[in-house]
């Protein structure tokens, strides 16, 4: 049972990494976030309530332990006014330096900075299934919407997304 | 200009919704490309254009793997030993299970053990000293395992294999004692080019724990019975060890003794084996929460 569990956590955890890095902002911290998460994931397997899908409730589980992270160390009282918690960490892995690795193309970074700014419900949406790596059904049980919200607010932030980044190709602020 | 059977059996899987997002992406982005070039930019390859351009523009976030964690879980022993767990480690990302690379119970140690080297005139080999992240990864992964396991006896692990005994309430309010324990060929044994097996293990102050470690290149099987001290944050280590050898005949080898162990690798001794010497060198400190 623990055995076929952890397998399973083990099948999710480089998404749990994902979602912990864009909120913490650093490899490090992420890794110990989803590690944390993982084993409260084991510890408590008795409460997993088998209705959720697992992918809900281990999002849940690292959501949680990547806040309580930034509690632990105060980043959420010193993060910017203007950057919501669960992109604070991809942010400021962006400003963190000069491209620090190489795939750090100015498309990425332009779209990345562009996602952060996108509205509440349609960023959620798009973070959940395009960084994330979950399906529309993963992020319909998180979210608690249809699936067909979920397409239609992906949709929508791709749309915004596409037609500002156009702006920034030609040279206009968004 | 004819297609390519390789493209062909690609738009074949893509149909069937049998290619990845990324492969299907990439024969759409293809297909996008000819279409573009003989019909003019449209407003559906425009748009098909646009999206596959920033999926693609995020791949580099989606690549972001766990880059170094296992998670261990307990379950008896086949052997039915009830206070002896054998523990199954689960990859999380098995790219981490790099050679050289010791399972210290939920988390990986980087590499060599020991960075910090301080050369003697007439060592036998680098004398090691255990860093201080290092000593916190230990104490990490004995919490770890006692945060699933409940509270534990000892604690031991090498590059494959977790083993755990748990404890009685009065064993769980010791202190915690790490020891570092490495087997060596000796040297001037040629004729066996084995790295060395290091084990690392906590227990508990003034509690001896009886370990049987597993069969490694250097030895067969060892035996350990170690009985750690601490006063004054010092640490004394009272030990037997012995091995089985080859198990091809009178070879079992013991040796026995106290002897106060610090952060640098202090000898216990040699065991002979029935080819050789085994230098057996352990470091020791008393693990703080």
């Amino acid at each position: 049972m623990m055995e076929t569990l952890a397998a399973e956590i083990a099948g999710h955890a480089s998404r749990m990494y994902r979602v912990a890095l864009r909120i913490v902002g650093s490899m490090d911290a992420a890794q110990d976030v989803a590690q944390d998460a993982c084993v409260k994931a084991l510890r408590g397997a008795e409460k997993f309530d088998g209705r959720a899908a697992l992918a809900t409730w281990l999002h849940r589980i690292t959501v949680n332990c990547a806040h309580d992270h930034l509690r632990k160390s105060r980043q959420m009282e010193r993060g910017r006014a203007d950057w919501d918690h669960d992109t604070m960490g991809m942010l400021a892995m962006l400003e963190a330096g000069p491209a620090k690795r190489a795939e750090q193309n100015e498309t990425y970074r332009v779209a990345l900075t562009l996602i952060a700014k996108l509205p509440d419900d349609c960023r959620s949406a798009f973070m959940l299934t395009q960084l994330d790596g979950y399906t529309y059904d993963e992020a319909a049980a998180i979210e608690n919407l249809s699936r067909g919200t979920v397409a239609s607010r992906v949709y929508r932030a791709r749309q915004i997304l596409m037609e500002q980044m156009n702006h920034h190709r030609a040279g206009e602020v968004p | 200009m004819s297609l390519s059977e390789e493209k062909k059996i690609l738009l074949s899987q893509l149909v069937d919704g049998e290619l990845s997002v990324n492969q299907a992406n990439q024969v759409l982005a293809d297909v996008l490309d000819e279409l573009t070039h003989v019909l003019g930019n449209t407003e559906a390859t425009a748009q098909l254009g646009a999206m596959l351009e920033l999926r693609e523009a995020l791949d580099p976030w989606r690549r972001q793997e766990l880059p170094k964690t296992v998670v261990a879980l307990p379950s008896v022993h086949p052997n039915g030993k009830t206070s002896h767990f054998r523990w199954h480690v689960v990859s999380l990302a098995s790219a981490a299970l790099l050679g050289g690379i010791l399972v210290a119970g939920g988390f990986v140690l980087g590499g060599r053990f020991g960075t910090e080297r301080a050369a003697l005139p007439t060592a036998r080999q680098p004398v090691v000293i255990v860093t201080p992240e290092q000593r916190r990864e230990i104490a990490r992964a004995f919490a770890l395992h006692e945060s699933v396991a409940g509270p534990l006896s000892w604690y031991a692990a090498d590059e494959a294999n977790i083993r755990v005994a748990p404890a009685g309430k009065e064993e769980s309010l010791r202190q915690p004692i790490a020891v570092v324990l490495r087997l060596t060929r000796d040297l001037s044994d040629a004729s066996h080019d084995v790295g060395p097996e290091t084990y690392v293990i906590v227990c508990r102050n003034n509690d001896a724990a009886t370990i049987e470690l597993p069969q490694s290149a250097v030895a067969k099987s060892v035996h350990l019975r170690l009985l750690p001290t601490t006063a004054n944050g010092e640490v004394s280590l009272q030990y037997a060890i012995s091995t089985d050898g080859s198990g091809r005949g009178p070879d079992e080898a013991a040796l026995a003794g106290r002897r106060r162990v610090a952060l640098s690798q202090t000898s216990l001794g040699q065991l002979a084996v029935h080819n050789g010497l085994l230098n057996v060198d352990a470091s020791a400190w008393v693990v703080k929460n």
